[in-house]
């Protein structure tokens, strides 16, 4: 069983540790159960694929996307929940009643609120410490909801798929984090905050009661652009790394903005301009501070 | 710093070892809570190697088999010496809490 798995890694890495790492999968699985051994065996083939793909943890795509993948899950988080309050601020504004208007909501509709559900308390468990069942609780209500938009869609066109891909997109930025770089709690923190400064005061205004626009999805847009910035300032560094990662968390917020503003591509393109603004803001910012 | 790194600094620290020896040392340090897996082992190995916390001593071959002995860096050294610190001190403060909370329950 080992030697397929091992045809997983690079020729280079299997050619200089494979043998090695062979010896040692052999004698640690020698006296395991057979169900013991699959898992080992399956986190072997992890460990093979991610350096394949330079996702170990001690690489620079590693280190991104550990820093990207708790932004990606509370973006998600972000798209999800203004999803759930807009259902619930429609459901409490009609006159209809509650239980009629439940009774006659669609299965489509339902399976996309659910999941929804899935992804924001996916986010929250994760971000709250428990990485692992809540990333894979988030990573399910995404996949499912890439599935839904597909399938749920009469002609799926650009109205589907953006969504769809969003959501494909978010669920590979959280499996790419490396397993020893999950859940950092500052950066679970952040993510946390930045999730709930883009959620929160959108849900004021769709009840009314807040006098910024947020149209076309431009409040969580700059949240996130100010959250990189915050983390490159606190970094020292030029920004691009960070507000590179927020880009990649950012394509909840963005389909998010595509469907909201009628599939039009200008406001959103202009939304994702907000990340290279912050960008080159914080790198004139630290160009003085260096200078300093 | 995340357990299992701390864990394998920590089977490095009296003497250099191969990656089967360094699992079944946290195996035994852990008392069987942390029995890590291959691919875990090797990619948290190949991250101290990389942040020069840990090196390649030496290799030997066994039995015709080469295998890399792994020993503690000195920045390793350090970084291990600061992270027993760190938690000496909170356990000391855990002691001293622990012992004026029952003093107080007793009064």
């Amino acid at each position: 069983m080992t030697d397929p798995l091992l045809r997983l890694y690079p020729v280079a890495y299997r050619a200089a540790y494979g043998q090695e790492i062979v010896d040692v999968h052999r004698e640690m699985t020698a006296d395991m159960p057979r169900a013991a051994r699959l898992r080992a065996d399956a986190d072997l083939a992890a460990h093979a694929v991610r350096v394949r793909l330079g996702l170990e943890s001690a690489s620079p795509a590693g280190r991104f996307f550990a820093l990207a993948a708790p932004f990606a899950l509370a973006a998600g988080a972000v798209a999800g929940g203004l999803h759930l309050t807009r259902w619930y601020a429609g459901l409490v504004r009609s006159p209809a009643p509650v239980w009629v208007q439940l009774s006659t909501m669609d299965g489509a509709q339902a399976a996309h609120l659910l999941l929804s559900l899935l992804v924001c308390l996916g986010a929250v468990t994760a971000l709250a410490g428990r990485w692992l069942p809540g990333a894979g609780v988030a990573v399910c209500g995404l996949v499912g909801t890439a599935v839904q938009w597909l399938v749920a869609t009469p002609a799926p066109g650009e109205g589907a798929i953006a969504p769809a891909t969003a959501a494909l997109l978010t669920a590979a930025v959280v499996l790419s984090c490396p397993p020893d770089r999950r859940g950092d709690r500052q950066l679970s923190t952040a993510a946390g905050v930045m999730a709930a400064a883009a959620w929160f005061p959108v849900v004021v205004v769709d009840t009314g009661a807040f006098g910024v626009t947020t149209d076309y999805g431009a409040w969580p847009m700059l949240v996130l652009a100010l959250t990189g910035a915050v983390l490159a300032l606190r970094a020292r560094s030029s920004g691009l790394r960070e507000l590179g990662a927020m880009a990649v968390a950012s394509s909840p917020l963005v389909a998010h903005a595509y469907t909201d503003a009628w599939l039009e591509v200008r406001p959103v393109l202009g939304l994702f301009l907000l990340l290279p603004i912050a960008a080159a803001l914080t790198a004139c910012f630290q160009v003085v501070r260096r200078r300093r | 710093m995340q357990e299992l790194a701390l864990l394998l600094l920590t089977a490095l620290a009296d003497a250099p070892r191969h990656g089967y020896a360094v699992a079944q040392e946290v195996k035994t340090i852990t008392d069987g809570r942390v029995v890590p897996r291959t691919g875990a082992l090797y990619g948290a190995l190949d991250r101290l190697l990389a942040e020069g916390l840990i090196q390649v001593e030496r290799e030997e071959v066994v039995g015709g088999r080469a295998r890399r002995i792994f020993a503690l860096a000195p920045a390793g050294r350090e970084r291990l010496e600061a992270e027993a610190e760190r938690l000496a001190a909170t356990a000391r403060e855990v002691r001293r809490r622990l012992g004026t909370g029952g003093a107080a329950a007793l009064t």
